[in-house]
C-alpha cells in the first residue's frame, strides 16, 4: 500500500477529526460529570410516572428514563425527592445514589489537573529517552514535534467522538473520562515508537531515507500494529457492552485506541516523511 | 536451568489455584457488593489550632463507637489528619438510618408554653448526665428517662416550679415528641420521654443522647449509596464479561498465530490465575473498575506476544532455524514491548497515586497487570517455544 501518495487525504481527515473536536464542546455542550462539579444522581427502579412529583419540585433536576425507572440528575435535595417517590410508590426501589459537595469536587478538579500534567510529563520524558537512538536519523526537534502532534490529534479527535456519543447515551465529562484520555495519550505514543524504531532500522539495513523505505516501514508494521490495538479493543469489549456503568469509560478507550493506531500508521510516519 | 524455570513457573501456578479456591474470599467493592460509602469533613473553622489533635481523637472515638451500635457486621473506617473521614458499610438495610447516627446528635431540647405555642426553655441535652431505657410496668411501654447534671436539675425543678398543672413540651431535633402536664415540682432532676416508641428507637434515642455532641461540626462531603440487591445481578454479569473478552482474546490468538498462538494463550491463563491470587493476597477489592483495570491487562498482555510472533515471522522469512527465530523474534521485539509497557506502567503508577475511588482501583490492577503480563508474555511464552521446538525437532 502506498500510504505516503495518499498522506494529504489522511492530513485532512485528521484536520476535520480535530475540528470536529474542538467544536464538540460548542455544538454539543456536554454534561460535567459530578466529581467535577458537584451534584447529585439518583437511580430509582419504579414504575410510577415521576413527572408529576418533578413538576412540583422547587428546585431543577435532569430526568432521564432508563429501562426500568429513571435516572435523575441535580445539584442538591435528591433525597428529598427519592421520600417523595415512596410515599407515592411504595416498590420503589433506589438503586443507586451520589452526591458530592461543591468542595470535595473542586478538590477532585485541583487533583485530576495535577495528574494530567505529570502523567503528561513523564510520558514525555520517557518518549526522549526513547527517541535518543533515532538522532542520528532525525532531528530530536522534529521527532518531539511529531509526537505531540499525533498525541494531540488522539486526545482531541476521542474527545470529539465521546462528547458525540455524550449526546446519545447522556455520558458526562468526569474523571473517568479524563483518565481514560491519559491512557490513550500512552498507546498513542507507543504506536508511533513502534513505526519510528522500524523506519530507523530500515533507514540503517539500506542508508536511505526514500518514500519507498517509508512505505516498507509502515506496511511491514501495520498489521502488528492493528492486531495489538484489536486484542485490547476486543478483550474490553463485552464488558462495555454488557455494563452499562462501565460504557462511558471502556468505549473512550477504545474509540482513543483506534484513533492512536490510526494516527501512527496514517499520520506520524508521513509527516515524519515531510520533515525529512 | 530451563527445567527449573518451567518448575517455578508451575508450581506458582498450582500454589496460585489453591490461594485463589482455598484462601478467603475475595474482597467484591461496594459496586458489586452494595453498601453506603460517607466521606465527612470535620469543619476547623471555629476550632482553635493547638486543639486540632485533641478534636480529631474525640471525632474519632465517638464515630467508631456510633458506628458499633449500628450493629453492623463489617465496616471501614478511615481518617486522615486533615480531618477527612471515610465511612464504608458494605449491605446496609437503611442507609439514611446509618447517616443519622454517624453524623448526627439528637438535639434535645425542654420548651415551656407561651400563648398558643411552645418556646425554648433554656434547658437542653447538654445539661444531660445520662440516658436509660426503662419499661413503664404498666403499660410495658419503652421509656427514656432522663437524668439532669446539678445544674440541669436546678434549671428543671424551678421550671416545675413556675410552670406547675401546665404543660411542658419535650422536642427532639425540633419535633415535638411529647408533652405532659407538670404534677409536681421536681426536685431530683429525672424526667422521662414517653413518645409510644418501640424498643428498638427507644435504645437508639438513649443511646445517641447519651454519647452527646461531636467536637466540632462535621459535614458530609459525599455520599454513595448502591443496592446490594440489584448489584448481585451485575457481579454475574460482569464476570461473564469479562470472562468473555478473555476468550475473545484467546480464540484471536488461536486463529491468528495457531500453535504459537495456543501457547501464548498458556501464558495468558496462567498470567490470570496468578493475577487473581495476588488479589486475594493483597486484599485487592474486586469492582467494577478493578475487572476492566484486569481485563485491559488481558488485551495488552497479548500485544508482547503479537510483536514477537510477527517479528519470528520475519525472521523465517529470512531463513533461518528456528532456533534462531526464536532467539531473533524475542530479542528484536523486546524494546517495542519494553517502550510500550513503560508508557502504560508510567501512566498508571502516577494515576493510581493522584486519583481516587473508581479510577483508584482500575489503575491498580492495570499497573500489576502490565507488570506482570511483561514476565509471562515474554518469558514464560518463550520458554514453553523453545521446549516445544525442541521436542519437535527431536
Amino acid at each position: 500500500m502506498d500510504l505516503i501518495r495518499k498522506r494529504f487525504y489522511f492530513y485532512f481527515l485528521s484536520l476535520i477529526l480535530v475540528l470536529f473536536g474542538a467544536l464538540s464542546f460548542y455544538i454539543f455542550n456536554p454534561n460535567l460529570g459530578i466529581d467535577l462539579i458537584g451534584g447529585q444522581i439518583l437511580e430509582v427502579k419504579t414504575k410510577t410516572n415521576l413527572e408529576e412529583i418533578i413538576k412540583k419540585l422547587n428546585f431543577k433536576v435532569f430526568v432521564y428514563p432508563t429501562e426500568e425507572g429513571y435516572l435523575i440528575k441535580g445539584q442538591e435535595n435528591l433525597n428529598l425527592l427519592w421520600q417523595d417517590i415512596q410515599k407515592i410508590d411504595k416498590n420503589a426501589q433506589r438503586i443507586r445514589y451520589e452526591s458530592i459537595s461543591p468542595s470535595l469536587s473542586a478538590e477532585l478538579r485541583n487533583k485530576a489537573e495535577l495528574m494530567v500534567v505529570l502523567v503528561l510529563m513523564a510520558i514525555g520524558t520517557y518518549v526522549s529517552f526513547a527517541f535518543y537512538k533515532l538522532k542520528k536519523q532525525f532531528s530530536l526537534f522534529d521527532l518531539g514535534f511529531i509526537v505531540i502532534m499525533t498525541l494531540f490529534h488522539d486526545v482531541v479527535a476521542t474527545t470529539g467522538f465521546y462528547v458525540l456519543l455524550s449526546k446519545f447515551f447522556n455520558f458526562d465529562l468526569d474523571i473517568k473520562f479524563i483518565t481514560a484520555l491519559l491512557i490513550i495519550a500512552g498507546f498513542s505514543v507507543h504506536d508511533t515508537i513502534v513505526v519510528f524504531d522500524r523506519l530507523r532500522e530500515n533507514i540503517l539495513k539500506t542508508g536511505k531515507k526514500t518514500k519507498e523505505i517509508f512505505n516498507t516501514s509502515i506496511n511491514q508494521t501495520l498489521r502488528r500494529s492493528i492486531f495489538t490495538s484489536l486484542t485490547t479493543v476486543l478483550a474490553i469489549l463485552p464488558l462495555s457492552i454488557l455494563i452499562p456503568d462501565l460504557r462511558a469509560f471502556l468505549l473512550s478507550i477504545q474509540i482513543g485506541i483506534i484513533i492512536g493506531t490510526y494516527s501512527s500508521i496514517c499520520l506520524a510516519a508521513p509527516l515524519l516523511f515531510e520533515e525529512k | 536451568m530451563k527445567n527449573f524455570f518451567l518448575a517455578t513457573f508451575f508450581s506458582v501456578f498450582v500454589l496460585s489455584l489453591i490461594i485463589i479456591f482455598f484462601y478467603k474470599n475475595f474482597t467484591l467493592g461496594m459496586d458489586l457488593a452494595g453498601g453506603t460509602i460517607l466521606t465527612y469533613q470535620i469543619d476547623w473553622q471555629n476550632i482553635d489550632k493547638t486543639k486540632i489533635k485533641n478534636v480529631l481523637e474525640q471525632t474519632k472515638d465517638l464515630i467508631e463507637r456510633r458506628i458499633n451500635f449500628l450493629g453492623v457486621s463489617e465496616y471501614f473506617v478511615s481518617f486522615s489528619e486533615s480531618g477527612r473521614i471515610l465511612v464504608e458499610i458494605p449491605n446496609i438495610k437503611d442507609p439514611e438510618m446509618a447517616k443519622k447516627i454517624i453524623g448526627e446528635t439528637p438535639f434535645l431540647e425542654f420548651r415551656i408554653p407561651q400563648k398558643d405555642e411552645f418556646v425554648p426553655s433554656g434547658l437542653t441535652g447538654e445539661y444531660l448526665q445520662k440516658a436509660e431505657v426503662v419499661i413503664n410496668p404498666n403499660t410495658l411501654e419503652p421509656i427514656v428517662s432522663l437524668e439532669f447534671n446539678q445544674e440541669g436539675a436546678k434549671i428543671f425543678k424551678d421550671l416545675t416550679q413556675k410552670y406547675l398543672g401546665q404543660p411542658i413540651a419535650i422536642y427532639l431535633d425540633g419535633k415535638l415528641i411529647s408533652s405532659p402536664i407538670v404534677r409536681d415540682v421536681i426536685e431530683n432532676g429525672k424526667a422521662q420521654i414517653t413518645g409510644k416508641f418501640t424498643l428498638d428507637e427507644a435504645k437508639l434515642l438513649a443511646n445517641r443522647l447519651n454519647q452527646g455532641a461531636l467536637p466540632a461540626p462535621l459535614n458530609l462531603i459525599a455520599e454513595s449509596v448502591v443496592n446490594p440487591i440489584l448489584s448481585e445481578k451485575i457481579l454475574k454479569i460482569a464476570l461473564y464479561a469479562s470472562i468473555l473478552g478473555v476468550i475473545l482474546v484467546i480464540l484471536f490468538m488461536i486463529i491468528f498465530y495457531g500453535f504459537y498462538g495456543f501457547l501464548a494463550d498458556i501464558a495468558l491463563i496462567f498470567f490470570l490465575v496468578f493475577n487473581l491470587a495476588l488479589y486475594k493476597i493483597l486484599g485487592v477489592t474486586i469492582s467494577l473498575a478493578s475487572l476492566s483495570g484486569l481485563v485491559l491487562a488481558v488485551g495488552m498482555a497479548v500485544d508482547a506476544n503479537i510483536l514477537i510472533f510477527e517479528r519470528m515471522k520475519e525472521e523465517k522469512q529470512r531463513g533461518l532455524k528456528i532456533k534462531e527465530v526464536i532467539k531473533e523474534g524475542f530479542n528484536r521485539a523486546f524494546p517495542s514491548i519494553r517502550d510500550s509497557n513503560m508508557t502504560t506502567i508510567i501512566s498508571s503508577l502516577l494515576i493510581y497515586f493522584l486519583a481516587v475511588s473508581f479510577v483508584k482501583g482500575f489503575a491498580l490492577t492495570l499497573l500489576f497487570g502490565v507488570i506482570f503480563s511483561f514476565l509471562t508474555a515474554v518469558f514464560f511464552t518463550r520458554y514453553l517455544l523453545e521446549i516445544m521446538t525442541r521436542t519437535n525437532a527431536d
